[in-house]
């Protein structure tokens, strides 16, 4: 798992990287044969980015209901992969089941339920960030330099918060359980 | 990149309209399933064997789509379209997009594909009133299937019967399609 998640770390930064670079490449030429090939390139980055994510996910999702007991959970292990699929669910889906798999990975806390857990900021952050750079690269308009820049930085900025994401959540399901004192739940 | 001439696309389209019913069938058992099961006790097998069927005939049907596009810009100048070609795929990945431009998409391949009408601009053709039923039904039937939460056999029925009656419509839409792209001749003298 520690693999996946540094080679979802790798793309999901030449992800962001490809965004930025079809933003500045609509600022230097009009060229339409220039600019789609740039825009391919970007895409072909994202979907093995996003592939290697899921499975990253998908592994988390697993470790994680081994510390703590999948009931909790909202949504069944195929949503996963699903969630990131469907239209309209893919809008909060992977979202609710980041923050699960999150709370799943808390080894604090083993006498408290995972619905009553605190939800992670930084997967909220993550989350409008990435939400955020994806509504701003399909208005009217978004061929416009500008737009493709801002959706652009939104789009760094989650793939840095995704970054932390990995590595803390990675970090979490790696570690040793601590000896607790508290009696076994 | 583009065709030459019109190479009707019978065989995708017999594909992903076989395909999209077993997904919508897969739903349906998925549902009888919930009714039928145990508080609690998702039906695992059943659930992935559906996300394997609904990729697949998503690839399909995607596939489809990108022929009969190549098909209208054979009929009509593919200028005149409101989306580029790549969009035939990317709009049903990217968040928000796959709310609206597969719509948009296939609405433009409908109107590309009629011959009927050689002088009037693509975007002033009639769209079909099929294709946004079956846009509809697709909708509501994945607003219904995203609702978390403890009425999962509720929404999930509900959300089966929209998604069999989107895989009907679809079916149609793509026999449609491929029909009109088959034609020889002018269907119609006016118009």
């Amino acid at each position: 798992m520690r693999w996946t998640g540094v080679a979802a770390v790798v793309l999901i930064g030449l992800a962001a990287a490809a965004e930025m670079q079809s933003a500045a490449v609509r600022w230097a030429t009009d060229d339409v044969a220039v600019i789609a090939t740039v825009v391919q390139i970007s895409l072909v980055v994202h979907v093995a980015a996003g592939l290697t994510f899921v499975v990253w996910m998908s592994q988390a999702r697993a470790r994680s209901e081994l510390i703590t007991s999948g009931g909790g959970h909202r949504f069944p292990a195929v949503w996963v992969f699903g969630g990131w699929l469907i239209p309209f669910g893919n809008l909060f889906i992977p979202q609710m089941v980041m923050q699960d798999i999150w709370r799943g990975s808390d080894r604090s806390r083993p006498a408290v339920e995972l619905e009553k857990r605190p939800k992670s900021r930084l997967v909220t952050a993550w989350w409008l960030c990435f939400v955020a750079s994806a509504a701003t690269s399909v208005l009217p308009d978004a061929e416009a330099p500008l737009w493709t820049t801002i959706s652009a930085a939104l789009g760094v900025a989650a793939a840095v918060l995704a970054g932390l994401m990995i590595g803390k959540v990675t970090g979490m399901l790696l570690s040793e359980p601590t000896a607790s004192p508290a009696p076994a739940a | 990149m583009g065709y030459e001439a019109v190479r009707p696309a019978r065989g995708a389209g017999t594909a992903a309209t076989v395909l999209i019913w077993v997904a919508a069938a897969s739903e349906a058992v998925i549902a009888v399933q919930l009714w039928a099961a145990v508080e609690g006790d998702p039906a695992t097998f059943a659930w992935w064997f559906s996300l394997a069927v609904h990729v697949t005939a998503g690839i399909a049907f995607v596939v489809w789509m990108s022929q009969t596009r190549l098909n209208s810009d054979v009929i009509t100048s593919k200028h005149q379209h409101r989306f580029t070609n790549m969009w035939v795929f990317v709009g049903w990945i990217l968040p928000f997009a796959n709310l609206y431009i597969p719509y948009a998409v296939m609405q433009d391949i409908w109107r590309g594909s009629d011959r009927a009408r050689p002088q009037v601009a693509l975007r002033q053709r009639p769209q079909s009133q099929l294709i946004t039923a079956w846009w509809i039904c697709f909708m509501a039937s994945n607003v219904l299937a995203s609702v978390p939460g403890p009425d999962v056999v509720t929404w999930g029925t509900l959300s089966a019967g929209l998604g069999v009656v989107a895989a009907m419509l679809c079916g149609r839409m793509i026999r449609q399609v491929n029909d009109r792209q088959a034609a020889e001749q002018p269907l119609t003298a006016g118009a």
